[in-house]
């Protein structure tokens, strides 16, 4: 009972909110060397916006959960206080869901007459 | 790249702030983004980045705990509630004993909360000091609050650094005040004008600067002015003060706040008392009044007082050490002689602060035993949170949020109970604390720090207990006994147990101590005395006639007129006798009375005589002395050596007798020096020993002389009995309130013995089912139950007495003379917690084993 319980739960968090988005595709973008340091600048960079450290890693602890991405550890360096870095990968099944909110966008801007703003 | 390196103390914070499951990579980013800052813009920019920094990550992690934390903290609401009300028995001796002992604290809090307010409602108070006293003259020295009447004005003359001063007395005692058909004799403040000035008194009419101006003039407090001239206009009436002066009203003021160490409700010129009274206003040897003082704004007192050894050398008084009292450190710190209004020791209030903690910890023990005990009860809760994914700290957050919950159902209780029960602390105590809206905010600070003390107290053993539960071994098949579990339970109820032993003994003890005060030979007579205080002068002046008088009645044994009662002599002076080298002042007790003195009290004579008609040579001048008197005038003493006092060069008369010593003042002083002056004609007080027969026909008599004598006044009188517990009243105050707290502290204590055995009964039926079955008696059963409990009270014991020992010990050091600690107040204790835990133990026990077997066993 307990496991279904759990399939219902995992289901629900299956979508992505939009930080998760930017964050999911900021990963995605910067391919190789996705740690917390480029994915917050890469993220500022493509929102336009500052982002927060804190701001970061609540959606990718998330993204992780969900199985967008997984992690990694590499070697730990001086310049960061003898800390290994988290690399993050997008896995498959992220890919699959950046695919599936491009594809919602798409099909949503297809009706839609074509319209300018300022 | 250089390779620079957050502040330590910064990393700290932001490990802090992190949540868990972002680790230490984080640190690193951070680190990383620092260093290149810190290369590009210097380092305090990459400081003030990180601190940015640390402030813009908080937000988006306390908003994510908190919206999910709410969810939980419904969840946990629910069960709580459900707990609560399945387990009505149980919550209820959780809730009512952590009332109880919340109750306690809260009221300690208001308490200490007024003690500490006293007096700081003048204006000024910081400025205001009290000059004070310790003379090197006595042995031991003393210290005393009474300062020369010349001082006040010396000071201001002499200092720059003081702005003014003011003299007070207290005008000996009660004197007799009329307006119209109204005669009362009443206390009050003789007051120089700038008193009012000093300190903040709310005029409702007339003003501070002018008020005493008159030397006729007298103020008022709003309730004496309400009784003595209802709803006409206060002003300007004139008031009879004793027999011959009249004085004008010309202020009146709010009445005095009870926390305040200067009450009184009639205040009138000192200098006019003075001249009334004939006091030596002049004489720097007369230490009599208090001397407060209003200093300039940023003086260093420290300063001031290093001149004050000059400045008594030069006014010749060189053995005492002046010093300046704080007005707002009298109430709590100040325990000389001669004080105003009684004060209050800070230990007494630690003494007490620290009982409620006790009562408040064995409360929290009943919380966690009965918690624990009933944890199997939560195994297959805390089991299935595991299995859907709780983490261990989110179950004893759980816990402990439960325990909370608790503590605030528990605080809404012991308000009321504050509520219901200040009244009577106030009576035992004789405080007005009072619980409102304006109260609770002052101990809000308190109150918050008391749920989360009561609540991370209570819950923190069950949380850690009840969140280590394996899921696995839950539902395969319940939680083995731990006995591990048990025994910390076992020291818990010991803890429990010494604690109420301990306080039960210190309450015995406390009252065995006051007992022998009461009883204790204090070297003079007193039952069967009345006082009758001389309020006319012209009595006062030839009391001969009246002690004959008084002697008629067969039923009156002895008359006798004294400046003191033996228990309260207050003034002291120097004196010279032949042989004594010049230069050193000794100064000694003094009390001048009439004869029969001594008889009248009982005082034994050791050596020589009392004073007698029978020796027309007493007439020009006799002293008795005490023995420590004695034995300060060394190889000098010799029964007839004329004796001069009050700084007179001639001799006054000559020591007729030796009188044993016999205890002044407290019993907490030692016995000092003392000489008594034959004098009948300076008597403050007539002592009238009676003997049985119908009391009131006496007094009766007693008064109709009295009125005779001196009809202007309304006879007064007292026991002397009743005078001396007086001065003993804080003691027994004291001994009533410790009496009542051991006696919450065992009744709090043997609730949780109640629940726990209730528990194990429960634990045990079917044991009981089956044994009974098998022909065990119901004595035998009650046995079985209570056996391991009352083995952990006798532990409680063994561990019990020597720290009360210990702790009783110390205190009865306070005391100059004290009572012995008698083994049975030890035995009667110990019997007593006996007793009362085997009653509570063994209802539950006997209920237990009275049950037909039948029920406890039919399903199986």
């Amino acid at each position: 009972m307990f496991y279904f319980v759990r399939e219902i739960i995992a289901e629900k968090m299956k979508f992505l909110s939009r930080p998760e988005e930017i964050i999911l595709f900021t990963i995605l973008k910067l391919k190789e060397d996705a740690y917390c340091v480029p994915i917050r600048e890469k993220a500022s960079e493509i929102s336009g916006k500052e982002w927060s450290f804190g701001a970061v890693y609540v959606p990718l602890h998330r993204l992780e959960k969900k199985g967008f991405v997984k992690s990694s550890f590499d070697d730990p360096t001086p310049i960061r206080g003898g800390r290994s870095r988290r690399i993050y990968k997008i896995t498959a099944a992220g890919i699959k869901a950046l695919a599936e909110v491009r594809e919602l966008q798409e099909n949503m801007w297809a009706e839609t007459p074509e319209f300018s703003h300022e | 790249m250089n390779k620079t390196h957050p502040p330590r103390i910064l990393e700290r914070l932001l490990d802090y702030i992190l949540p868990k499951y972002v680790g230490h990579t984080a640190l690193g980013d951070f680190a990383e983004d620092y260093c290149r800052i810190a290369d590009k813009r210097g380092r305090s920019a990459a400081d003030s980045w990180y601190l940015l920094q640390i402030a813009k990550s908080i937000p988006a992690f306390v908003i994510n705990s908190i919206r999910w934390g709410f969810v939980m903290f419904r969840n946990y609401m629910k069960v709580t509630l459900r707990t609560i009300r399945r387990h009505k028995g149980f919550s209820f001796i959780n809730i009512v004993g952590l009332a109880v002992g919340m109750a306690c604290v809260i009221i300690i809090m208001l308490w200490v909360r007024y003690e500490l307010s006293f007096d700081r409602h003048h204006q000024k108070a910081d400025r205001i000091f009290r000059v004070a006293s310790e003379s090197e003259a006595y042995s031991p020295p003393t210290k005393m609050v009474v300062t020369p009447p010349p001082m006040a004005q010396a000071l201001i003359q002499e200092f720059p650094e003081i702005e003014t001063s003011a003299r007070l007395s207290r005008g000996g005692r009660k004197k007799l005040f009329s307006y119209g058909n109204m005669h009362f004799y009443e206390s009050f403040f003789a007051v120089d004008p700038s008193f009012f000035e000093i300190f903040t008194f709310e005029f409702v009419e007339g003003d501070a600067d002018s008020a005493l101006a008159d030397p006729y003039s007298i103020v008022l407090s709003e309730s004496q002015a309400r009784k003595l001239f209802g709803s006409q206009n206060p002003i300007g009436q004139i008031i009879q003060f004793d027999e011959k002066t009249e004085f004008t009203v010309t202020g009146i003021i709010k009445n005095i706040p009870s926390n305040s160490h200067l009450r009184r409700d009639i205040y009138i010129p000192f200098e006019t008392w003075g001249k009334l009274y004939e006091e030596p206003l002049h004489a720097w040897r007369y230490w009599s009044f208090y001397t407060y003082v209003l200093t300039r704004p940023n003086v260093n007192i420290a300063e001031i007082e290093t001149k004050f050894p000059a400045f008594a050398e030069k006014h010749g008084i060189p053995k005492q050490k002046l010093l300046l009292q704080p007005l707002l450190s009298i109430h709590l710190h100040s325990h000389f002689q001669g004080e105003i209004s009684p004060n209050t020791h800070v230990s007494t209030l630690l003494l007490f602060g620290s009982i409620a903690v006790l009562i408040l910890i064995i409360a929290c023990i009943n919380y966690m035993n009965l918690t624990t005990a009933r944890s199997s009860a939560r195994l297959k809760e805390v089991g299935t949170r595991k299995v859907v994914g709780a983490h261990r700290s989110q179950i004893s957050r759980q816990f402990l949020g439960e325990s909370i919950i608790m503590a605030l159902f528990s605080l809404i209780i012991s308000l009321f109970l504050v509520h219901l029960f200040l009244p009577l602390f106030n009576s035992l105590a004789e405080r007005h604390l009072a619980l409102n809206g304006d109260s609770i905010l002052q101990i809000l600070p308190g109150i918050v720090l008391l749920i989360l003390f009561v609540g991370m107290l209570a819950g923190s053993y069950p949380a850690i207990l009840l969140s280590s539960f394996k899921p696995i071994t839950v539902f395969r098949g319940g939680e083995k006994k731990g006995s591990q579990k048990r025994r910390l339970r076992n020291v818990l109820v010991v803890a429990q147990f010494s604690v109420s032993l301990i306080l039960i003994i210190a309450a015995f003890l406390v009252n065995n101590q006051l007992d022998f005060i009461r009883i204790k030979e204090m070297g003079f007579d007193r039952s069967q005395i009345v006082v009758v205080p001389l309020h006319d002068n012209k009595i006062r002046q030839n009391v001969g006639p009246v002690l004959e008088e008084l002697k008629r009645n067969p039923q009156i044994l002895y008359a006798a007129s004294s400046m003191h009662l033996p228990n309260q002599v207050g003034a002291s002076t120097t004196i010279k006798w032949p042989g004594k080298t010049e230069d050193s002042q000794i100064w000694v007790k003094v009390s001048e009375v009439s004869y029969e003195f001594t008889e009248l009290y009982g005082i034994n004579i050791l050596e020589g005589r009392s004073f007698s008609r029978e020796f027309p040579s007493d007439e020009n001048g006799a002293f008795l002395v005490n023995e420590s008197a004695k034995k300060i005038m060394g190889d000098d003493f010799r029964l007839g050596i004329g004796l001069s006092h009050w700084g007179r060069p001639e001799p006054s008369g000559q020591i007729v007798g030796v009188m044993k010593d016999f205890h002044l003042n407290s019993i907490h002083e030692e016995i000092q020096p003392l000489y008594i002056y034959l004098n009948p004609n300076r008597g403050q007080h007539l002592s009238i020993k009676i003997q049985g027969g119908s009391i009131p026909d006496t007094i009766e008599h007693i008064r109709e002389t009295m009125e005779n004598f001196s009809p202007y006044y309304p006879f007064d009188y007292r026991f002397f009995d009743d005078v001396f517990n007086m001065a003993y009243i804080e003691e027994q105050k004291m001994g009533k309130m410790f009496g009542v707290f051991a006696s919450i502290a065992v009744f709090i204590a043997c609730m949780g013995v109640f629940g726990l055995s209730a528990f194990l009964a429960e634990q045990k039926r079917k044991e009981i089912g089956i044994r009974k079955v098998l022909g065990a008696s119901v004595s035998k059963i009650v046995y079985m139950l209570s056996r391991d409990l009352m083995w952990l009270v006798l532990f409680a014991n063994i561990i019990g007495w020597p720290v009360a020992y210990y702790a009783m010990n110390r205190w009865l050091q306070n005391f100059a003379y004290r009572t012995n600690i008698h083994f049975g107040i030890f035995l009667l204790s110990s019997v007593l917690i006996f007793a009362i835990s085997f009653v509570t133990l063994g209802y539950q026990a006997v209920k237990a084993a009275r049950v037909n077997p039948v029920d406890s066993l039919r399903y199986e």
